[in-house]
């Protein structure tokens, strides 16, 4: 099982998890550290290892830039920003934030697709994630189509139409009040 | 589970949010529902439907795909039926009551079953009669409590075409297989005798050829091969309150009413002979007579020339009383035998035949059983069916009208009243509020459907149901059901000749005759 990443920060209702360049896990990829808090992947960013760095332009090709200036990437931190929804107790999925903190440095490894259909199994996920502030998870319905766009891609096709409408149904009832977020939703989530 | 109950009360009814599952084509206005309490269960008829939607944004951007629109069922759009509560059954005891009180929220709906029928049509029933199913479950049977039913007037309505004579014909088999009534049928169009015409104009078995023991066909022309015995009526038996009811066909002024009573006064049961033998005298032997009996001239004349339409009625003879149809009828009706008087050869489509004889009939009928000791009465119990009813139940014939004072009075001499017609708004509203129950079958006339509802509650609510249906579907409501009931009724064909065709055990007609 390949790591991740690394938690570096833990906030409230968040944490900032260390990664490496080109391996940074996708918006709405569910995670799980070695303890098994499950998490999904929110935000993406690149920081500098050296406070107050800031970079400066080029003008070349990615490539030519990374074979001619190595030291340029080298100098930055690849991290991305997790959102932790629950945790297994007694075999069962039980959505929360964790009670006790995430242990900080605790290593994140992808979840399985069993795990990710157990975390589902139980809507409320989706409530959980629509529920969190918008200043905590500003991009809260890219990380929810994506998140669906990838349970939905392990499939097959006479099983999909069925938990689409398992999922968008209960989605329906969440919305009722925003139709336009729902309509969003299933224009992008395209089975 | 087609839904659970969203709000409610008992003035205004239960409104039930269904299933996004369940499409609401599959339902329809007058079907049953129950609703599941934690101690009864409410049995309640749709009494309305509607589509609806929690956010109305939903219309700018209409879902595109089949799969988006079924996401949104039950949520952002859904539908939901209003439904009519009538009865509470408790779980425990299976006790049946009015409606006393309501389910919770989220009380479960659901169709009913076979269990739930029997539970409220056939509870206490002596003799529960399988007459058609729920619209939409032909798999279910709704049965009518027939000794109920005819303890009481009641009545068929319904347009023409709508399956009046077809209801009646299921109905009056299960009365006459139970020996639950005498019937006395006033066959206006000869379909209730020994065969009759289907609707794909095929013949069909009637009730003569059901029953061949139990029911005497009579017919007022000796035209009628299927015919057991010929009416005849002599004028003796007529009186000017049967002309009277005659008036609108024969054109009878209130003058020439008042004129036949004098003579009737002067000339007892003799009137009516005797006025018509008048016809031929000259208009000065005509004064004379008239100065003698002391009425106007003229009315005198109108009176003859009125009367003189009856001369055309060949089951209306001058002849002895003991020669007369009625006493033989009524042995018949108070042995268990039903009889369909019909109306062939020149009677056929004869209003004048047909009223002439229902009346008269009918007339002596109620006079013979209010005189009859109570327990003779109770021995038997006749119900007299009248086609056209509203012809002789009508507002204006109100105070002459034998049929009226039947639908009003006659129940406790066990004589009831079995009204088919089409224009329920034309019989008179007394009459109406009487009729136990009613069998309310198509109609297209809005004052006909009010009317209908006469002198029952909650006549608004079932009036939407009414609206909806459809030929051989019926509302019935009233005394011999617990509850309204919209259905289908059940098919008049070998199945239920099968059920109800007459053993070959006892002949009540050869009993009958026995009595001569």
């Amino acid at each position: 099982m390949d790591r991740v990443g690394e938690i570096v920060i833990v906030q409230p209702g968040i944490l900032i998890a260390q990664g490496e360049r080109k391996k940074l896990p996708p918006i709405g990829s569910v995670l799980k550290t070695n303890s098994s808090v499950f998490c999904i992947v929110a935000a993406h960013s690149i920081d500098n290892k050296i406070p107050g760095r800031v970079p400066m332009a080029y003008g070349k090709p990615l490539n030519t830039l990374e074979f001619e200036q190595p030291q340029v990437f080298a100098l930055m931190k690849w991290m991305f920003q997790l959102i932790p929804f629950g945790a297994f107790k007694n075999r069962a999925f039980v959505i929360s934030y964790p009670k006790n903190a995430v242990e900080i440095h605790s290593l994140l490894f992808y979840a399985t697709d069993d795990e990710i259909a157990q975390t589902i199994s139980d809507l409320s996920l989706l409530d959980f994630l629509f529920g969190i502030d918008s200043a905590i998870l500003p991009q809260r319905d890219e990380v929810i189509i994506n998140f669906l766009m990838n349970y939905f891609s392990k499939f097959s096709t006479e099983e999909l139409r069925n938990e689409y409408l398992r999922v968008f149904s209960h989605l329906a009832v969440t919305l009722r009040e925003d139709y336009f977020t729902l309509k969003k939703m299933m224009d992008r989530v395209k089975i | 589970m087609i839904g659970f109950l969203k709000s409610g009360s008992l003035s205004e009814g239960f409104l039930v949010r269904l299933n996004r599952k369940i499409s609401p084509e599959t339902l329809r206005i007058g079907d049953f529902v129950i609703v599941e309490g934690k101690l009864y269960d409410y049995f309640g008829i749709i009494e309305d439907m509607r589509i609806s939607s929690s956010n109305e944004d939903v219309f700018f951007a209409p879902p595109d795909n089949f799969l988006k629109k079924e996401v949104l069922k039950g949520s952002i759009i859904f539908s939901e039926l209003k439904v009519a509560p009538y009865l509470m059954v408790e779980r425990t005891t299976n006790k049946i009551y009015t409606i006393k009180t309501i389910p919770e929220h989220f009380s479960e709906a659901r169709k009913v079953n076979a269990a739930d029928l029997e539970k409220v049509f056939m509870n206490n029933t002596k003799n529960p009669f399988h007459i058609g199913q729920p619209l939409t479950m032909d798999e279910q049977r709704i049965f009518i409590d027939l000794e109920k039913l005819c303890k009481r007037s009641n009545a068929i309505f319904g347009i023409t075409g709508s399956g009046k004579t077809f209801l009646g014909r299921i109905l009056f088999s299960g009365i006459i297989k139970n020996s639950i009534a005498s019937l006395l049928i006033f066959d206006m169009h000869n379909e209730y005798g020994r065969y009759a015409k289907s609707e794909k104009s095929f013949k069909t078995q009637s009730l003569k050829a059901l029953f061949p023991r139990k029911v005497k066909v009579f017919d007022v022309s000796t035209k009628n091969p299927d015919a057991d015995s010929f009416i005849s009526i002599p004028y003796k038996d007529v009186t000017p309150m049967d002309v009277g009811m005659l008036s609108h066909i024969l054109n009878f002024s209130d003058k020439s009413e008042e004129t036949a009573y004098i003579i009737w006064k002067q000339k007892g049961t003799d009137w009516l002979a005797y006025t018509l033998s008048l016809k031929h005298l000259k208009e000065k032997a005509l004064a004379e007579k008239a100065e003698e009996l002391n009425v106007n001239s003229a009315s005198l004349s109108a009176l003859i020339r009125h009367l003189s339409k009856l001369q055309g009625l060949d089951f209306l003879k001058d002849i002895d009383e003991k020669e007369s149809s009625i006493e033989e009828i009524l042995a018949y009706l108070r042995n268990g035998v039903s009889v369909v008087v019909q109306f062939s050869g020149k009677a056929a489509n004869s209003a004048l035949a047909y009223f002439a004889v229902a009346n008269i009939l009918t007339r002596r009928i109620h006079e013979k059983y209010v005189d009859l000791k109570e327990e003779e009465r109770e021995k038997r119990r006749i119900m007299i069916v009248v086609e056209e009813a509203h012809k002789f139940l009508s507002t204006s014939l109100k105070e002459q009208n034998v049929f009226g004072t039947i639908a009003r009075e006659m129940r406790k001499f066990n004589v009831t009243l079995f009204i088919i017609d089409q224009r329920p708004s034309e019989i008179d509203s007394e009459v109406l509020s009487q009729v136990g129950t009613r069998f309310a079958m198509q109609l297209m006339d809005e004052r006909d459907m009010d009317a209908v509802f006469q002198g029952a509650g909650g006549g608004s609510k079932l009036k939407k149901i009414l609206r909806s249906l459809q030929p051989q579907e019926v509302l019935l409501f009233g005394y011999a059901v617990p509850m309204p009931v919209a259905m289908r009724v059940r098919n008049y064909g070998e199945d239920f000749f099968k059920e109800v065709k007459e053993s070959k055990k006892k002949n009540p007609i050869k009993e009958a005759n026995d009595l001569y």
